[in-house]
C-alpha cells in the first residue's frame, strides 16, 4: 500500500477530533509494537494497535473508521499500561469508535440478536455492548 | 477489629449473590464491622461512559458523597464499581472538577479513600487471623485478576498492574498453593460478549488452557464479570471461585447456596480444599 504524506491530511478535521477526544500525544508513538504485543484481540484485528497508531499519524482515518478492529477492542487498557511513551492507545480506539458511531456506523445490530444469545451473555456484557450502541444519539 | 464502609454495587445483590453473601459472612466472622453506603446508587457500569461523560462521573461521585457522612474507608468488591468510583475520586482531585461536581451534588466534607475488597484482607492484622485458619490441601489455584482492578494504573494504583499479588497473598496465607502463570491480568473479553461472542470463547479457552498447564484445578477471581464469563464460556469445566468463598471455606462457614449459583459444579474442588475437615 502506497500512502502519500501531506500536511493537509495530518491536520484534517478527523485527526484533530481524534486528538481532542483521546487527549493523547499521537506523534510520540515510535512504533515499538508493545501495544500490539499485549493486546488480547490483536489476532482477530484487521488493523492491529500499532498499525492503527501509524495510520492516525499518517492521517489515513477513513480506513480506520471502516475497520473491524475498532469494534473488537475490549477496552482492557493493556496497551496503555505497556506503552513506553505513555500513550493511552485504548483512548485512540475509543475516539475512533465515537466518531464512527456519530457517523451512523455500528457493529452490533441488537435487534438481530436472538433470545438465545441474549440469554447466554452475562448481564454486564450486555450493558457493555449497549454502551457502544447508545452513543449513537 | 476494624470498621469499614461497604459498597456492594448492583451485581453483589443479584447475579453475583454468592460473592455478596460470602463477603458478608466472612466480614462478620472476622469481626470486621461494615456499613453499606446510605442510599447508594448504581456506579454507572459501562453504559454511562460514552453516552454522557458527566453522568458517568456524577453517578459514582454521589456514592462517594453519601459515604463521606460515615467514618472510615470505602471497600468495593466489584472491579467495575471500583474502577468507576476511582474515576470519580480522580475527577475531584482538582479544584475545578470538585467545584463542578459539588455544584450538582452539594458539598463534600471529605473525600473518602476507596479500596478494592482484596486490600482489606492483606492488612497485617487480618492476615494474621486468616493464618490461624489454614486449609490442609494440595489443590493448586490460579489467581486471576482481569482488567478493571488493575488498569488504568494512573487512576487505580492499588497494586502493580503487571504483577498483581493480593489474591495470591490471601490464598497463600490460608495454606493454599497458587501457581505462577502468564494470564493473571489478561482480558477475558467480557465486554465483547455482545459484539463478538466467538472471540470471547477463544480468549476464555486460552485462559483455561494456561491455568491447567500451570497445574491449577480451579481459578479464583474477584471480578463478577470475569467469574460469570469464565464459567459460562469454557468447555473444560474448571470451577471459578470468588476469593471470599475460599476464605469462607477456610473459616468453616461456607454454604451450599453459594455453590448452587455456580455454572460449573465446584463440589469436587470444595471437598479437596476442605481436606479431611
Ligand atoms: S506501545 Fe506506544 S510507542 Fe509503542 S507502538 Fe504502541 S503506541 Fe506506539
Ligand atoms: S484496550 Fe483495546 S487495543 Fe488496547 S490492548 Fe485492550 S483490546 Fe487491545
Amino acid at each position: 500500500m502506497k500512502i502519500v504524506l501531506n500536511r493537509e491530511k495530518l491536520n484534517s478535521f478527523y485527526v484533530q477530533t481524534i486528538k481532542d477526544i483521546s487527549l493523547q500525544k499521537i506523534m510520540s508513538c515510535y512504533q515499538c509494537g508493545k501495544c500490539t504485543a499485549g493486546c488480547p484481540v490483536a489476532d482477530f484485528m484487521d488493523v492491529v494497535p500499532n498499525e492503527m497508531m501509524r495510520l492516525v499519524m499518517l492521517g489515513e482515518i477513513e480506513k480506520l473508521l471502516s475497520s473491524k478492529a475498532i469494534w473488537l477492542c475490549t477496552s482492557c487498557f493493556q496497551c496503555g499500561t505497556r506503552c513506553p511513551k505513555g500513550i493511552e492507545v485504548h483512548r485512540v480506539f475509543e475516539a475512533l469508535r465515537s466518531i464512527a458511531l456519530r457517523e451512523g456506523k455500528n457493529y452490533t445490530d441488537i435487534e438481530k440478536l436472538s433470545e438465545d444469545v441474549l440469554d447466554e451473555i452475562p448481564q454486564q456484557g450486555i450493558i457493555a455492548g449497549f454502551r457502544k450502541f447508545e452513543s449513537l444519539e | 477489629m476494624k470498621r469499614i464502609i461497604y459498597y456492594p454495587g448492583c451485581t453483589l445483590h443479584s447475579t453475583a449473590y454468592e460473592y455478596g453473601n460470602s463477603t458478608e459472612a466472612v466480614l462478620k466472622h472476622l469481626g470486621i464491622e461494615f456499613e453499606e453506603i446510605p442510599d447508594w446508587n448504581c456506579c454507572g457500569a459501562a453504559s454511562a461512559k460514552s453516552l454522557n461523560h458527566r453522568l458517568s462521573i456524577l453517578l459514582p461521585a454521589r456514592n462517594l458523597r453519601n459515604a463521606a457522612d460515615l467514618a472510615g474507608d470505602v471497600y468495593v468488591p466489584c472491579a467495575g464499581c471500583y474502577n468507576n468510583l476511582m474515576k470519580a475520586k480522580k475527577a475531584m482531585e482538582n479544584e475545578e472538577g470538585r467545584e463542578e461536581i459539588e455544584k450538582k451534588l452539594g458539598k463534600f466534607h471529605r473525600i473518602p479513600e476507596v479500596y478494592p475488597l482484596m486490600n482489606l484482607f492483606i492488612d497485617d492484622k487480618v492476615l494474621k487471623k486468616l493464618s490461624e485458619n489454614k486449609l490442609n490441601t494440595d489443590v493448586k489455584i490460579a489467581c486471576y485478576y482481569g482488567c478493571a482492578f488493575l488498569r488504568p494504573e494512573e487512576i487505580l494504583q492499588n497494586e502493580n498492574p503487571e504483577l498483581p499479588k493480593s489474591i495470591d497473598t490471601i490464598l497463600n496465607t490460608l495454606g493454599v498453593h497458587t501457581v505462577e502463570w502468564p494470564l493473571k491480568s489478561f482480558c477475558c473479553g467480557g465486554d465483547l460478549s455482545l459484539a463478538s461472542s466467538d472471540i470471547v470463547s477463544v480468549l476464555v479457552e486460552k485462559i483455561l488452557i494456561y491455568a491447567i498447564e500451570a497445574g491449577a484445578s480451579a481459578i479464583v477471581t474477584a471480578c463478577p464479570l470475569c467469574q460469570a464469563n469464565l464459567e459460562m464460556r469454557q468447555k473444560t469445566k474448571m470451577p471459578v471461585f470468588y476469593f471470599t468463598e475460599i476464605i469462607g471455606i477456610a473459616l468453616g462457614i461456607d454454604e451450599n447456596k453459594w455453590w448452587k449459583k455456580h455454572l460449573v459444579d465446584p463440589g469436587n474442588v470444595v471437598s479437596k480444599l476442605k481436606g479431611g475437615r
